[in-house]
């Protein structure tokens, strides 16, 4: 289902649909607070900030406009904007000071030069990923991005964690081949 | 250099393009089905408070809020007493139909045990097993065509695609709701599951090792109403090992592990004393002259992954 179609769904059937977005989207949003806010926040109160952004999703089910942004980027956009609120509220200013413009977080000490090499390689990669094919790539986002173990990674797949493990060290491989210029 | 702390700094920034690019590779980038729950109780309990939501349809909702749920049209042309035993399932498929963007056709491929032909498209087990405080009844097998634009559990379904299969209903005897419960340890809190498993073979080959790599629509589908549990399990790859027997296990967790699933003597799936939740292992009624011996061996071949999982083991599959 494509995230335009995700969206569809919501507003055909809110309930349904909602439990659809957090399930594609719930670890976006929690690694995206985490990054942010990790040293602020509770396992708690990272529950609260997530349920908080997708009750926003679920509100604004019918004014959001695909042509204008996809569902996934709304919903960082609204994780960073808790993540923020988090910061400024649990906090300490004297170590953690608080970002000036969330936009700015993710890239927050790069020069704009580094911004666009950053991104170029980031679309790289995730093309490169995408041409593993599955499992191999769910096991490289699973590991490098949400930070699973590869005992949960089998788990989920029906893998033994040996079994996981030498299929994304193979992964790894293969994408640092890609990514460096070989096949 | 590509490291794995530049792969770790580089995926930090993903953005909602990547994610399309990612999902629609097939990557799995889905939150378990606890989160899911959790989060989808909390968001609609938020609104509710709100007033957004009526109380009463939570309540009639949440047992299809635990995780993203769907169901396929049946449409039977069939007749006969094997063939109303489905018809009796009450589900609402123009309902169904309509929530989930499905649309079936009418044309039905029959896929029959000999013995038990019957002039339709289903194949009716109707055996039970009371286990647990649970009755779990392998209702028949089903052939569907063209149903699209469906993601269960992270995977995306799109396209016209035709499958077969394995029906099964579960209730809780004492007519408590099926889908959820207070306490995670009961069956009640936990999701019910099931795979088909090739016998004489560990449990391995079943659903990630064979269904997700092949058609990447090798899913359980899961749809609960009244207090009735439906489980519609892809069995479809697992046809061409008819000769060696298919059978199909019931559990109480989201995945089991290897070690929960034995085989007895004459290679047929057991549940070992491992099993955190074991509810049933049915043989299915598949016809054995659907086999493709070629294919079985082209399988395993793509998958040495599959095959150093799976064999050897105890039980030497024959033909």
């Amino acid at each position: 289902m494509t995230q335009t179609e995700l969206l569809e769904f919501l507003r055909r059937d809110p309930e349904k649909g909602i439990s659809a977005v957090i399930s594609a989207f719930s670890a976006l949003s929690q690694k995206t607070i985490l990054r942010l806010a990790g040293a602020v926040v509770t396992k708690e109160d990272l529950e609260e900030l997530v349920g908080d952004v997708f009750y926003q999703v679920y509100k604004d089910r019918d004014v959001l406009d695909p042509e204008k942004g996809s569902l996934a980027t709304y919903v960082i956009t609204l994780s960073r904007r808790r993540a923020v609120d988090a910061l400024r509220k649990r906090g300490d200013p004297a170590k953690t000071p608080l970002p000036l413009d969330e936009g700015l977080l993710s890239d927050a000490g790069q020069s704009p030069e580094d911004r666009v090499l950053g991104e170029e390689q980031r679309r790289r990669l995730v093309a490169a990923i995408a041409s593993l094919g599955p499992p191999d790539s769910t096991i490289v986002y699973r590991r490098y991005y949400l930070g699973e173990t590869y005992a949960q990674i089998g788990k989920r797949l029906g893998l033994t964690k040996n079994a996981a493990n030498k299929r994304g060290v193979k992964a790894l491989k293969k994408l640092r081949q890609i990514m460096e210029g070989g096949d | 250099m590509f490291t794995e702390n530049k792969l770790e700094a580089l995926l930090q920034s993903l953005d909602g393009e990547d994610l399309e690019t990612l999902t629609a590779a097939g990557v799995d980038v889905s939150a378990d089905e606890k989160t899911t729950r959790r989060l989808t109780e909390r968001v609609l309990r938020q609104a509710e408070r709100k007033g957004e939501v009526p109380m009463e349809k939570i309540q009639n909702k949440k047992r299809f809020t635990a995780i993203l749920v769907a169901a396929i049209l049946l449409v039977l042309t069939a007749t006969g007493v094997g063939a109303a035993r489905l018809f009796r399932l009450p589900l609402d498929y123009e309902k169904v139909e309509e929530q989930f963007s499905l649309k079936l056709s009418d044309n039905f491929k029959r896929v029959v045990r000999e013995d038990e032909a019957e002039d339709g498209d289903i194949i009716v087990a109707n055996k039970t097993v009371n286990v647990n405080g649970y009755t779990v009844t392998l209702e028949g097998i089903i052939q569907a065509d063209n149903y699209r634009n469906v993601t269960i559990d992270g995977e995306h379904l799109e396209g016209d695609v035709s499958g077969t299969y394995a029906v099964v209903t579960v209730t809780r005897d004492d007519g408590g709701p099926i889908w959820y419960g207070d306490d995670e340890k009961s069956f009640t809190g936990a999701t019910i599951g099931a795979a088909p498993l090739v016998n004489g073979y560990k449990p391995n080959i079943n659903t990630y090792g064979m269904m997700t790599l092949e058609r990447e629509t090798g899913i359980t589908m899961h749809y609960a109403e009244e207090n009735v549990l439906y489980l519609f399990v892809d069995i479809t790859d697992f046809l061409c090992f008819a000769d060696k027997g298919l059978s199909l296990a019931v559990y109480g967790n989201m995945i089991y592990t290897a070690e929960e699933i034995g085989l007895d003597e004459n290679g047929v799936p057991v549940f070992t004393d491992k099993a955190r939740a074991p509810l049933a292992i049915f043989g299915l009624p598949v016809d054995k002259s659907l086999a493709d011996p070629a294919r079985q061996a082209e399988l395993i071949a793509e998958r040495p992954f599959v095959l150093a999982e799976s064999l050897p083991y105890t039980f030497t599959p024959t033909d």
